[in-house]
């Protein structure tokens, strides 16, 4: 269970954040969605403790968090990030193992190497597992960050649950690449975890969202199932285009289109 | 052969055995020529042992009280250095930095100068203690100033660019080289006074007091940052990435600078400013096998050692009997080299960094 309780966030006079409340289930996959500069990459800085100096409380498995559980929550917490910077050779398979450093010390046991070995298979990357990283293109690259992630939290701790939190992770990818990974998002999701993801696409957010967080200007607008949430009028007041979401008999879940 | 291939026990011995041979190589060179029974036999005599074979006296005090000294002091500068070398590309996420770049070495230069030069000209009880310990700790202390500042410097521009940082660097670097210089102008002492010994670096004042205490702070210093590699391998992600794994960026920053500072200060204030073998050494091994910081750490200590014996070895009989100062030589091959690893990075000032 992960909580977010009256978040406010200022930069100078600026409000990034107001007044934001939300709960995240495990078992469901959540995504915020909104327009550019609506806060939304905010928040999952604050939850994943990137930002520190807001107001409110942020609660993982009702305990409350602070600056200093870093490496505690490392063991049950992974985030992935939009794009990583990393600008040295390393191998695919050494970049997966650092998923594993929360959980070992000086060398990595038997098991945080089985672990890696299964994590790039989750991902259909063990052919890749000796290149360099710096050689791979940008879809693959992305993929060995979720492996790395999918790694760092393999294991259910007891009577824990689990957090994966993504962050616009596959604005960058082709479309196969953005269906596989919110496919493997969602299968995450059943085995006892949090995950919560922002995203753009919000035809995305109606195909495998559970639940949907729409923020704008900071404010929660609204949150529920997406289709309750994704609605015309909604998307009409906050991005000021003209929306239509379609029930097509033949499609299981409604999407969007603009109009003229 | 594929490198890659080689497991990182294979190459640490293969670096090992290549530091033997490199130092009997720097024992055995110079204009009184060293026998290996003379090296065995007065290593004996330390021991304890009596020989039956018997060493020209002469001949054992050259390799006891002049080369052996200055070889495991090359050893381990060169190590050093290039562990310094290493650290701060991890900590700057960029395989152009080394401590001459960024006013770590010119840093602590001066403050070696300061003491030498004020010390010996102005206390008259300038002693060995006052050598000794407030040497080193002047030279710390400055150079840990210089790396602050081109380090604050930098981060105040927005994001620490490459370009940004070394340009800072370039800046400190003056100040801290005209402030030696005019150390060195108004020294009286003869070794003070020359400009070459602070700037370009030599082995040949290596004595068994600077070799004990540079072994005495790098050696440890080593082993500590060796418990760093795996934090300073996720910091390569970038910071929040690391900070997701669990590492507490901030602490690790400062106790790297700090520890780098200290190695690279220490070995200053002995052998003066020598540049390019911290940046050189860390990205060999970055090509043979990957940018493991744990092996880079390892791996440039054994193979900074080597390089920097061979560099000592060049500077003594290049121009025999006379002696070239070893910054000469390191700045010769190793700034081509620099400029060719910028070349083959393009686009580094874009990329790597880091936001501060």
């Amino acid at each position: 269970m992960l909580d977010v309780k009256d978040i406010v966030y200022k930069i100078g006079e600026h409000t990034i954040l107001n007044n934001v409340s939300a709960a995240f289930e495990p078992g469901k996959l959540s995504m915020i969605i909104g327009p550019n500069g609506s806060g939304k990459s905010t928040l999952l800085k604050i939850i994943s403790n990137e930002i520190v100096n807001y107001s409110g409380a942020v609660h993982y498995d009702k305990k409350l968090l602070t600056k200093k559980d870093k490496l505690s929550i490392s063991k049950v917490r992974a985030v992935l990030s939009q794009e990583s910077e990393l600008s040295f050779p390393l191998t695919a398979g050494e970049v997966v193992m650092m998923g594993r450093y929360p959980h070992f010390d000086f060398k990595p046991s038997v098991k945080d190497k089985t672990i890696c070995s299964e994590a790039l298979q989750r991902m259909n990357i063990e052919k890749l597992k000796e290149r360099n990283y710096l050689t791979l293109s940008g879809g693959e690259k992305q993929r060995v960050h979720f492996a790395r992630v999918l790694a760092q939290i393999w294991e259910q701790p007891e009577d824990k649950y689990r957090y994966l939190l993504l962050d616009e992770p596959i604005a960058s990818l082709d479309l196969n690449y953005q269906h596989e990974f919110l496919r493997i998002a969602k299968e995450v999701a059943l085995q006892n975890t949090v995950v919560l993801a922002v995203i753009h696409d919000i035809n995305l957010a109606l195909q495998y969202a559970d639940l949907v967080m729409l923020l704008n200007n900071g404010k929660l607008v609204a949150a529920g199932p997406p289709a309750k949430v994704i609605t015309s009028e909604n998307l009409n007041n906050i991005y000021g285009v003209k929306c239509r979401v379609i029930n097509d008999a033949l499609s299981h879940f409604p999407y969007f289109i603009v109009e003229q | 052969m594929d490198s890659s291939r080689l497991k990182y026990s294979t190459l640490y011995l293969l670096l090992g055995v290549l530091l033997l041979l490199s130092m009997l190589a720097a024992i055995r060179t110079g204009a009184v020529g060293i026998t290996y029974s003379d090296i065995v036999v007065s290593l004996a005599k330390v021991f304890g042992l009596h020989p039956n074979t018997r060493t020209e006296p002469i001949i054992e005090g050259v390799f006891l009280y002049i080369r052996l000294p200055r070889v495991l002091l090359c050893v381990v500068i060169g190590a050093g250095l290039s562990v310094s070398g290493a650290l701060m590309q991890a900590l700057f996420r960029n395989p152009i930095v080394e401590p001459g770049l960024i006013g770590t070495s010119s840093g602590a230069a001066f403050g070696a100068a300061l003491v030498f030069v004020v010390g010996k000209s102005f206390f008259t009880q300038y002693s060995e203690l006052l050598g000794t310990f407030i040497l080193p700790l002047s030279a710390f202390t400055f150079s840990l100033i210089a790396t602050l500042l081109v380090y604050r410097l930098s981060s105040s521009f927005g994001k620490v660019t490459v370009t940004i940082m070394i340009l800072v660097g370039v800046a400190i670097n003056a100040i801290a080289a005209s402030c030696t210089g005019f150390l060195s102008y108004i020294a009286r002492d003869p070794q003070a006074r020359s400009i070459t010994f602070w700037n370009l670096g030599t082995f040949s004042g290596a004595n068994w007091n600077s070799v004990m205490l540079v072994y005495a702070v790098t050696i440890p210093s080593i082993f500590l940052v060796l418990r760093y590699s795996k934090a300073l391998n996720a910091l390569l992600l970038g910071e929040s990435e690391a900070g997701y794994l669990g590492i507490d960026t901030n602490k690790l920053k400062m106790r790297i600078i700090i520890l780098n500072t200290l190695i690279v200060a220490v070995g200053t204030s002995a052998v003066g400013v020598i540049g390019f073998v911290g940046l050189i050494v860390p990205h060999l091994l970055r090509m043979i096998k990957g940018s493991d910081n744990r092996f880079l750490i390892i791996g440039s200590a054994l193979l900074g050692a080597v390089i920097m014996n061979v560099a000592d070895m060049v500077s003594r009989s290049i121009i025999a009997p006379a002696e070239l100062p070893i910054g000469i030589v390191t700045s010769f091959v190793g700034a081509p080299v620099f400029i060719w690893i910028l070349r083959r990075q393009k686009g580094i000032h874009s990329k790597g960094g880091y936001y501060a």
